[in-house]
């Protein structure tokens, strides 16, 4: 569907050179949800904006179905950017113009009739569940209304495929629970190929079919999202998925204490396993259970646990190769 | 002192008007696109281009800086280029519309600025061409600092046009200036003030108005309105009398107040009410009365009337003489024509009207004969016999009124003859009152039966008006010729 090959961007200012993004290659599948993830300042917007030439690359790539786009001619160019949808972090609505006509816009540049504008916005607001804003001028819709305008919007020329960029960090909770039930709404009921970038895991987690890791413009992980959570690869993709269950002050404590402490993440089929009572009573080890948490990705459950080994060396070393035996993954975060 | 109604101040008001609307639609629209090409060719948008954008950026800047009073003066020779005259309402236009230009090209350039960077990539990423960025986004967006950016226009356009009075472009600024300023007339000056407060008021009004509640449509209605604001503030210039005051033109200065004397005559005896009017050229009052904005005009004799009619295509017809302001010869060496010479030097004007009227007088008192069909524009080489053997010299006017010591005689006109320290009665020869140089009322064809213009004749060949203007042109200055013509 969409292919980065060999895909750079560098930015010249004065004698500087910037790397923005360092040779990309990767693949997006037709009809999958997928996470570009990354710190801000990773070059996830570049990447994005790569994909409907907003940004042009320095040097490779960007086949969309098979069409490489930065060698499109401009008409041709902006026909197939009326194939790919967009929504913002700040949505970018008209100030001056009703939800209707917002969503209206993308027709209008395609000269469509005024009868094919009326139904189609209609039948978009009905989707996304603001029939009754439709007069209303943006500046009175909340942020979550304002998102679901911009989604009704960028869905108005029936692209195939729908780039987020950070669509849900402007919106409260609740908001943003709710753009994200909509956006997978969308992916199963029109099949639209939903790319977005975030840096926020929850997103990535509850929405993704794979995520790819972006840090300092190199492409460093790239998997489906269960894996991303249960078996990160990359230091930086452990530590990421660390903060998301341990707050970073807490992490730091573990790192100057004086005792064994591991991470425990209970992933496959053992994931049920009572396994620290089993090393209280088989290894007679005393566990202090320092932080847990459970979480579900794709439907499967991952249960992550922070504890201290107390006991003698040898206890510890045998509780190690029983665990190792299980399938829980274990990591050592401080040796004592 | 002209007393000013409110007939000519609604007059000068339609002139503003129209002069401040007709150059802010031109002025704005030219200037919006300027605008639109300053602002997308700038850094980071679509049409980006240095070169062009600096020098758009530096035009716009220079005219600016240029002062409307400069640029008006600077650009009278493209003025006549263009409009055919470098005088008069639509001659203001032409740098009303230039100096729109600029102003209104930063003003839309930085409104559009205010528009997000967001947005313009929002339409880029679905598609838009560049003039969809524009008509879709942009302008939209910016709709109401454009509008409150117009309304500032349109505000500084009254001031300009103020000064548009320089170069003849009536209206209130002009009345200001002529008949209150320079006539030490307060009154007039704080009418035209309080017209123009009025206007910048409801100018200001309808703009605040329409950026609160901007939409496309309403736009589009106002400037269909104002459009025909412009065109009706025209067509009410050529709309006929529509009171029963009888327009009567002048040329400003004693004339206008001895006609006060005919107005007061008029209405005591006749019960007509009379409008005088002033003019400062001698082109205007026969204009204004072909397109029906006067109805009668004195100012002029037979033969100017008729080159106008030729030039113009009038239908202008004289209906009664006023006053011979005789054309005549004088001398510092003798008194009397029987005193000439054989061989003496006789100066005589060089421009065409006045060098005729000199050797007509010549001729009707036998001293030359022209040649048979010569017209009024006679010229020495018409002269059919020059049995004194008179040496002419043809001089300007006020050339002749110093050279007086070197010739036997000079013809002068009226104006010069104090200048060159003569009385109208010390003159050797001058014109009688059957000269055809007798000023005219004048009045459109059509009108020349209607009772009232009779009423005016009768109200002109009157004692009254006969007593004050010899009174103000002692000396045989003015001779009466209170006859009509025949028609």
């Amino acid at each position: 569907m969409i292919e980065f090959i060999k895909l750079n961007k560098s930015y010249h200012n004065k004698n500087k050179t910037f790397n923005a993004l360092s040779d990309i290659n990767f693949k997006i599948n037709q009809g999958e949800i997928f996470g570009i993830l990354g710190q801000s300042g990773a070059g996830k917007s570049t990447l994005l904006r790569c994909i409907n030439l907003l940004v042009r690359p320095t040097s490779g790539h960007v086949l969309i179905n098979g069409c490489n786009i930065t060698e499109l001619d401009r008409k041709s160019l902006q026909a197939k950017r009326q194939k790919i949808g967009i929504i913002f972090q700040h949505f970018n609505l008209l100030e001056s113009q009703t939800a209707f006509e917002n969503i209206a816009l993308p027709l209008k540049l395609q000269n469509k009739t005024k009868v094919d504008i009326n139904q189609r916005v209609n039948s978009l607001l009905e989707l996304v569940d603001l029939s009754d804003k439709k007069e209303a001028l943006p500046k009175a819709l909340s942020g979550g209304q304002k998102q679901r305008v911009a989604i009704a919007r960028a869905l108005a020329s029936e692209p195939e495929i729908l780039l987020c960029d950070e669509a849900t960090s402007a919106l409260d909770p609740e908001s943003t629970q709710n753009v994200l039930a909509l956006l997978k709404k969308i992916n199963q009921a029109l099949g639209i190929t939903i790319t977005l970038i975030t840096h926020e895991l929850e997103v990535v987690k509850s929405l993704c079919d794979r995520v790819a890791l972006l840090h300092e413009g190199q492409l460093i992980e790239c998997s489906d999202t269960f894996s991303l959570f249960s078996d990160p690869k990359h230091s930086v993709t452990k530590n990421l998925v660390n903060q998301a269950f341990v707050a970073a002050a807490q992490q730091h404590e573990i790192k100057s204490s004086k005792h064994f402490t591991v991470r425990l993440t209970f992933v496959g089929k053992d994931s049920d396993l009572p396994l620290i009572s089993q090393l209280i009573k088989q290894f007679n080890l005393t566990v202090n259970i320092l932080c847990a948490d459970i979480t579900k990705v794709q439907g499967k459950t991952i249960g992550y646990t922070l504890c201290e080994f107390l006991g003698s060396e040898e206890q510890i070393s045998q509780s190690l190769s029983f665990i190792q035996s299980t399938s829980i993954k274990l990591e050592i975060l401080n040796h004592g | 002192m002209v007393n000013l109604e409110l007939l000519s101040l609604l007059e000068a008001t339609g002139t503003t008007i129209y002069m401040v609307f007709v150059s802010a639609l031109v002025g704005i629209s030219a200037g919006l696109f300027l605008g639109i090409i300053l602002f997308l060719t700038g850094h980071d948008q679509v049409l980006e281009n240095k070169s062009i954008h600096n020098v758009l950026n530096l035009t716009v800047n220079i005219g600016r800086s240029i002062p409307f009073i400069i640029l008006l003066i600077c650009l009278i020779p493209v003025t006549r280029l263009i409009v055919g005259t470098s005088i008069g309402t639509n001659a203001a236009l032409l740098p009303l519309i230039v100096t729109t230009i600029p102003f209104f090209a930063r003003i839309t350039a930085s409104a559009f600025s205010e528009v997000s960077h967001g947005l313009i990539e929002t339409s880029e990423a679905f598609g838009a061409s560049t003039w969809q960025l524009v008509q879709r986004v942009l302008i939209p967006e910016s709709l109401s600092s454009l509008i409150r950016g117009a309304t500032l226009t349109i505000i500084g356009l009254v001031g300009c046009s103020a000064m548009a009075g320089a170069v003849g472009g009536g209206g209130l600024g002009e009345l200001a200036i002529n008949y209150g300023y320079e006539r030490f007339n307060t009154l007039v000056i704080l009418e035209t003030v309080i017209a123009i407060t009025l206007l910048v008021q409801l100018i200001q009004y309808i703009g605040d108005r329409l950026a609160r509640h901007c939409n496309l449509k309403w736009v589009g209605a106002s400037i269909a309105g104002i459009a025909s604001i412009c065109l009706l503030s025209q067509v009410y210039a050529y709309l006929p009398s529509y009171t029963h005051v009888l327009r009567v033109g002048v040329i400003n200065g004693e004339d206008v107040s001895l006609l006060k004397v005919v107005q007061k005559l008029a209405k005591e005896k006749y019960g007509l009410e009379i409008k005088v009017i002033g003019f400062d050229d001698y082109v205007q009052p026969n204009v204004a009365l072909s397109n029906g904005s006067i109805d009668a005009n004195i100012f002029q004799h037979v033969p100017f009337l008729n080159a106008q009619i030729k030039s113009h295509g009038y239908h202008i017809t004289p209906v009664a003489k006023t006053f011979v302001y005789p054309f005549g010869f004088y001398s510092n060496k003798i008194h009397k024509l029987s005193e000439l010479k054989r061989g003496d030097m006789v100066a005589i004007p060089n421009d065409p009207s006045n060098e005729g009227r000199a050797l007509l007088l010549l001729s009707d008192n036998h001293l030359i004969t022209l040649k048979p069909g010569s017209s009024l524009f006679a010229t020495p080489s018409d002269i059919a016999e020059n049995p004194y053997d008179l040496q002419f010299k043809e001089l300007n006017v006020a050339q002749i009124a110093r050279s007086l010591n070197d010739v036997a005689i000079g013809g002068l006109t009226n104006d010069y003859t104090k200048p060159a320290g003569f009385k109208v009665s010390d003159a050797v020869v001058k014109e009688s009152p059957d000269s055809p140089y007798a000023n005219v009322v004048a009045v459109r064809s059509a009108d020349v039966h209607r009772s009232d213009i009779k009423k005016l004749i009768s109200a002109i060949h009157s004692k009254q008006y006969l007593q004050a203007t010899e009174k103000a042109f002692p000396n045989g200055a003015a001779i009466a010729a209170f006859v009509p013509i025949q028609l």
